[in-house]
């Protein structure tokens, strides 16, 4: 058996070959890691014109307001989706973004449907309230159905972390 | 050396070059780093209108290769951007070989290629989709060309060369510079050379044509670009003359070195070989703590202690000592003082330039990019030292030593995509959630509108929605929020602001002229509770707030 000859050029060609190896390998590993963020959902309120301007300021005690609230789905797949409406005042209870908790309010009004992967659906949201008064925050929180749970959860799994979404409008209620 | 063996050597570098570039792309899927966004609005005319719109961006070839690859090879132009570059800059590995080669040779040409496949920073800057990564490139090209007309005087390749310094003016500013300043030092060492021939005045030739040239579309193709040095200058005044002697010393070294620094020659020369690795690792060692220590205070950013182990102790490990034994082999193997000088003048013209500007405390931050010309300079030296290390000794440890090159390529090589923690909190990737609401905007906001953002989200937005967006610097409420550390009232121009998950957790990006600080949580509170401003738009990573 001929016996390897550990020239200059055979260790040039060695080490060469081996950081290659080391390289590869690296890019290799990253190839096969879960791309980031790629999941996630979108929540907007629009106005009357369906888009991200205009929206109701005041309204009047008891008389419904009409405003869209588009909703897109970039989970990689079918999910359930529910939308609450929550009235709050002076956004005394908006949901937390670092612990990813709901707001306490109780809902006013739910929402649901299925939505394919990259589906968007713009949907009308009718709201009333019966007491007239200052700074009502309407919030619009998305829930999705987690099968292993067997319900609908506010926090989602973007393939790393979990992460909740919300929106909110404010709308002064006169007599 | 075989030529099988030298030509798998080459591919499996080349591919090694292009697995450690191509990282980000496959990670993230989008292209990496903030400058692409502006230039994919170059992109849009050219390929509606087949021309650039009124004035041309500052490297029109990069432009214009882009666009090119895309129409002919397919894929779109986004896609091109995102992938392209690596394939393009990865060639920088063959001219560096062929230099190396022609100023040492086979041996160290192959190590220095491999560095300069793995060499950290080199590999970031050559890596983004902007017109620097193929200035660096042709630079390399360009600097074997120079070597091999000076010595050869090859006239088909003096053409070449001509070619290629057109090609680097029309491709990038900084580039162009740094070329010019090389042979602005150059020229009067190879006047000097006492073998003056016709073929030894090509750097004096190149140099009146590549400055005529430069300033010719600096002033009227891109006065943007003149205009910029400007503000530099301007800005150094009050510290020009700290700048111009840190330069000078640079200068002073590099002219020395070449012209008899008789002791040297007693370096790694017989039994000299020990005391001289230890003497060269000392100060290796010892020139990257300094410069990691004075670092902070010359350029006013809070540089974490972790950055000496990150980035100095690797790079001085892995390329300044080897770097240096390199610079004393060729000393001492090189007679012809223009020769000595040639490799070394393009280390010391880009490392005067950066002294120059770390003398100026608002614009030292600048400096980084600096780095990636140095680096391409020391390439062939660190190729030198590193052979010259694996020669040196026990045949038997050739082994352990061509192992340890292999390792130390990787650990550089790790370092090439810092984390924003190491990188003074800037997040150079993209996700798909920041982009698609950049996509989203354009769709339901209606304009005209102006935002406020950061320099990394609102490049993007600019693109999208071609509308006025601060981008995180003292006109912006975000920036200036989250340098204060407290709520301030917001700009009665800015109708929406968009807040990024990365703003939250590293900075919010502004200039380089201060350093970037994260938003606190208390101005999102501020947002959230404030019954003037509307929730508009979230997915979590992006939230866009409309102000009433």
């Amino acid at each position: 058996m001929a016996r390897l000859e550990l020239t200059e050029d055979t260790t040039v060609v060695l080490a060469v070959g081996l950081a290659a190896m080391l390289v590869l390998a690296t890019v290799a590993y990253t190839y096969t890691q879960p791309r980031p963020y790629k999941h996630f959902f979108e929540i907007y309120p629009l106005g009357p014109g369906k888009m991200a301007a205009n929206y109701p300021t005041k309204i009047e005690v008891g008389k419904p307001t009409n405003i869209w609230l588009g909703v897109s789905n970039h989970m990689g797949r079918v999910e359930y989706v529910l939308v609450y409406v929550k009235i709050g005042a002076n956004a005394t209870a908006i949901p937390n973004d670092i612990t990813l908790t709901p707001s306490p309010v109780t809902p006013y009004k739910q929402i649901e449907y299925f939505l394919m992967d990259n589906q968007t659906q713009i949907f009308p949201v009718s709201i009333a309230i019966n007491k007239p008064g200052l700074n009502y925050n309407v919030m619009f929180e998305l829930w999705h159905y987690n099968e292993t749970a067997g319900g609908f959860r506010y926090a989602w799994h973007d393939g790393s972390v979990y992460r909740a979404t919300w929106s909110q409008i404010w709308l002064n209620v006169t007599a | 050396m075989r030529k099988w063996k030298i030509l798998l050597a080459l591919t499996l570098i080349y591919t090694s070059s292009l697995g450690v570039r191509l990282i980000p792309s496959i990670y993230y899927d989008l292209p990496y780093g903030y400058d692409f966004w502006e230039g994919l609005m170059h992109l849009g005319p050219i390929i509606e209108n087949g021309h650039f719109s009124s004035a041309p961006p500052q490297g029109p070839i990069f432009y214009l290769l882009l666009v090119g690859a895309s129409l002919i090879l397919g894929p779109k132009v986004f896609t091109v951007f995102t992938y392209f570059v690596p394939f393009a800059s990865s060639a920088a590995i063959f001219f560096v070989y062929l230099f190396t080669r022609k100023i040492a040779n086979e041996n160290s040409a192959l190590i220095a290629a491999l560095i300069t496949a793995a060499a950290g920073i080199f590999v970031h800057q050559t890596t983004l989709p902007v017109p620097e990564s193929l200035g660096l490139t042709f630079l390399a090209l360009f600097i074997y060309l120079l070597y091999t007309v000076l010595t050869e005087g090859d006239m088909r390749k003096f053409f070449l060369l001509m070619l290629i310094v057109i090609i680097i003016v029309l491709t990038h500013h900084l580039t162009s510079f740094f070329m010019l300043l090389t042979l602005a030092l150059l020229c009067p060492v190879v006047l000097a050379s006492k073998k003056l021939s016709l073929k030894m005045l090509t750097p004096v030739i190149i140099f009146f044509a590549s400055l005529l040239l430069t300033s010719v579309w600096w002033f009227f193709g891109i006065p943007v670009v003149s205009m910029f040095f400007e503000f530099i200058f301007e800005a150094s005044a009050e510290s020009w003359i700290l700048g111009a002697i840190l330069a000078l010393i640079c200068l002073f070294l590099g002219y020395r070195v070449v012209f008899g620094w008789e002791k040297l020659r007693t370096y790694f020369a017989g039994r000299e070989i020990k005391i001289s690795l230890i003497i060269t690792l000392t100060f290796a060692i010892g020139f990257a703590i300094a410069t990691s220590l004075w670092l902070p205070m010359a350029i006013e950013y809070h540089l974490s202690p972790l950055y000496q182990i990150y980035y100095t102790l690797p790079y001085a490990a892995a390329l300044l000592f080897p770097g240096l034994i390199g610079l004393f082999i060729h000393y001492n193997k090189t007679k012809e003082s223009w020769k000595r000088f040639y490799p070394i003048a393009w280390i010391i013209a880009p490392l005067a330039s950066a002294c120059f500007l770390l003398a100026s405390s608002s614009w030292g931050a600048l400096s980084y990019r600096h780095l990636a010309f140095i680096f391409l300079g020391a390439f062939p030296m660190v190729g030198y030292g590193y052979h010259f290390i694996c020669k040196t000794g026990d045949p038997k440890l050739r082994l352990v030593k061509g192992f340890t090159i292999a390792y130390f390529a990787l650990l550089i090589g790790l370092l090439s995509f810092p984390p924003p923690q190491f990188l003074v909190g800037l997040d150079e990737a993209y996700y798909y959630p920041e982009v698609q609401a950049a996509n989203w905007i354009p769709n339901y906001i209606p304009k005209p509108t102006t935002f406020d953002s950061d320099h990394r989200m609102g490049v993007v937005i600019r693109f999208t929605t071609g509308q006025r967006v601060y981008l995180g610097n003292e006109t912006s409420w975000l920036g200036e929020v989250s340098q204060m550390g407290s709520i301030t009232q917001i700009n009665q121009t800015i109708k929406y602001l968009v807040i990024t998950e990365a703003m939250l957790k590293y900075t919010v990006v502004g200039g380089f002229l201060r350093e970037s600080k994260p938003l606190p949580a208390t101005a999102t509170d501020y947002l959230n509770r404030s019954p003037s401003i509307t929730r508009a738009y979230s997915s979590n990573l992006v939230t866009i707030y409309k102000k009433s």
